[in-house]
């Protein structure tokens, strides 16, 4: 019985397996020898990595706007999902759909769209200096304003829906449950939902962080020179210096990075939330 | 243990005045008007969509009133919020928090009354031992049987000393020996701390069981409120009759004067009050001996249920009447086929207008 499982694990899982092991990993095992080996073992390209000036100030740079895109994202997505798991089932699918809707259309479309929008004769300068708010149009393209608008307007689906699933979960009665009890609505829901969905929103948090980091065509084209980002740095350094080396280090920082925060995200993931 | 029950305050008064509850065109709660002595327990009896949760959630603040007023102890309280209510409450499926262990559950009541945690967690301590079940403070909900979360569940719901107890359905998830056990250990917490309980079912066995008075509700409106003896012996409607317990339900035809026909069965000498429509039997008032005789019938089936048998039998004139008998020692059993004759006493007959 417990053979005949194995087997047919084997066969079910086995493409899915072989395609990551040979497309997936097998480059990926190339990455790491690139990053040490030229073409005898030399640790030139990690001391490069630790010593030189611009991959310090993109690394730092990439993090914090990660973590202030992934803020910014925890702020304006939980109390949509709030919102959202505490409505009538009736205007819910509704509300579903039109948050669902930009996260069907492709990122690079959705950039393009806000080079459109914020450009120096966009639709919002435009407006602006229409309803005579401002005389000269403003800089808002190619400037970190212009990267966290679209990042978070790209990521807030998923913030969104993670935590929408978690709160969705939240028995309602708890709620009433404490207010019986002489919760006022605000600590009802401070001592009660809030801990509640909490796991929730640390799981969309932790995505949106690692898709973040990793972000290349939104700080391409709406950031401009002055905000490159680690996967535009990794990018310069294999088609323009050609110093694939070091932009595999690099890469293994991405990794890096990617799979501890995929530790923790197996930590506080809604599953392992205890039920009542 | 008995620090805490003696620590108590006495139930309340609670009083109910011309609730109606409107839910689009559908009328939840019509009319509903009754008064709650202190430190009774009251029981809320219906099928779903009688209304009883409805008056439940009126009284809980979870719902605003369409109309009607309902006051604590002579204090209105319809404008206070559910949490200035000071209302315990027990619900169906336990709603304990299950990111807290068992004693910041019982605690948390108390934890928003502004209780500094340690005094809380020795008073909620004192509920778990009152609810016997000393040992179970540092669980989590998840780790307790049905049994235990409907205890711990009441011991959070009573340990701030609400004077008023209100309980949705609480066995309602339990299985049926549980339920029983349950009912006898409510019955002692309630008489052990003294609040005015407010019990809501659609169980009628359990509302017997509980109740000091029970009422009976259908469609948003009441029917019948009584003690349980007056509710199962003097049912005012069919509904009540049907409702509560196992009745043989007759349709009356007017007979001669002092006769009473009952359609199926025969004529009874029994003087028919104005505008009765029903006769009600209980089946265990109702004696049957074997052979012939003025009303006689053909027993149908048997069902054996331990301390009684209970018989089906067709009349002669076609309607069926169910009767159950007490086992005793020695007595023979009727068996299938087998004749038999009622002699009816009028006495037993509950007549019923609608």
């Amino acid at each position: 019985m417990s053979r005949r499982r194995s087997v047919q694990l084997a066969l079910l899982l086995g493409p899915a397996v072989a395609l990551i092991g040979l497309l997936f990993l097998f480059p990926l095992l190339g990455v790491m020898k690139q990053s040490l080996f030229n073409p005898g073992f030399t640790t030139e390209s990690l001391e490069k990595l630790a010593t030189s000036p611009v991959a310090a100030i993109v690394l730092r740079r990439t993090f914090l706007l990660a973590l202030s895109v992934t803020v910014l994202c925890c702020v304006f997505g939980y109390p949509i999902a709030y919102y959202l798991a505490t409505m009538s089932k009736r205007w819910r699918a509704f509300f579903l759909y039109l948050i669902l809707l930009p996260f069907w259309i492709s990122v690079l479309i959705r950039t393009y769209t806000w080079m459109v929008l914020l450009g120096r004769e966009g639709l919002v300068n435009n407006a602006l200096v229409g309803i005579g708010l401002i005389d000269q149009p403003v800089q808002m393209l190619f400037t970190g304003f212009a990267v966290h608008l679209a990042m978070v307007q790209i990521l807030l689906p998923i913030m969104v829906l993670t935590c929408f699933a978690a709160m969705v979960e939240i028995d309602p009665q708890l709620v009433r449950a404490a207010r019986t009890l002489g919760a006022s609505p605000f600590k009802a829901f401070a001592r009660v939902f809030f801990p509640m969905s909490i796991g929730g929103a640390a799981a969309g948090a932790i995505i949106c962080f690692i898709l973040s980091l990793g972000f290349y065509v939104t700080p391409a084209l709406l950031g401009g020179r002055r905000n490159i980002m680690l996967a535009n740095l990794i990018d310069f350094e294999v088609h323009q210096t050609l110093n694939w080396s070091f932009a595999s280090a690099l890469a293994l920082v991405l990794l890096a990075a990617t799979l501890i925060l995929l530790a923790l995200f197996r930590l506080v993931a809604p599953e392992r939330r205890l039920h009542g | 243990m008995q620090q805490a029950a003696q620590g108590l305050a006495k139930g309340a008064a609670v009083v109910f005045r011309g609730l109606r509850q409107v839910y689009g065109t559908t009328v939840a709660l019509e009319e509903f008007s009754l008064e709650v002595g202190a430190g009774e327990f009251l029981t809320l009896l219906g099928p779903s969509g009688s209304g009883k949760t409805t008056a439940l959630n009126a009284l809980a603040g979870f719902i605003e009133m369409t109309s009607g007023h309902i006051a604590i102890d002579g204090v209105p309280i319809s404008a206070l919020p559910t949490e200035k209510r000071n209302i315990g409450m027990v619900f169906q499926n336990y709603s304990l928090f299950p990111h807290l262990d068992v004693l910041d559950n019982i605690a948390f009541p108390l934890r928003m009354r502004g209780v500094p945690r340690r005094a809380a967690r020795e008073r909620a301590q004192a509920a778990l031992d009152l609810v016997r079940l000393p040992e179970y403070g540092r669980r989590m909900p998840h780790q307790l049987s049905g049994g235990q979360k409907q205890r711990v569940a009441f011991a959070r719901a009573i340990v701030f000393e609400p004077r008023v107890l209100l309980m949705d359905e609480p066995l309602g998830a339990l299985d049926l020996k549980l339920r029983e056990a349950m009912q006898l250990e409510i019955k002692q917490f309630q008489r052990q701390i003294g609040c005015t309980v407010i019990y809501v079912t659609h169980d009628q066995g359990e509302a017997l069981t509980l109740s000091d008075r029970i009422v009976v509700m259908d469609k948003g409106r009441v029917l019948q409120v009584g003690t349980p003896k007056e509710i199962y012996d003097r049912p005012h409607t069919r509904f009540v009759a049907e409702f509560i317990g196992v009745n043989n339900l007759l349709p009356v035809a007017g007979g001669a004067a002092g006769e009473a026909v009952l359609e199926g069965v025969g004529a009874v000498a029994a003087a028919v009050p104005a505008g009765a429509r029903w006769a009600a039997l209980r089946p265990e008032v109702l004696r049957a001996a074997p052979g012939e005789g003025p009303i006689a019938a053909t027993i149908t089936d048997v069902i054996f249920l331990g301390d009684v048998v209970r018989y089906a039998a067709r009349c002669d004139r076609g309607a069926t009447l169910v009767f159950s008998q007490r086992r005793e020692p020695g007595g023979s059993a009727h068996a299938i086929g087998a004749r038999v004759a009622f002699p009816i006493d009028p006495a037993d007959i509950v007549f019923l207008a609608e």
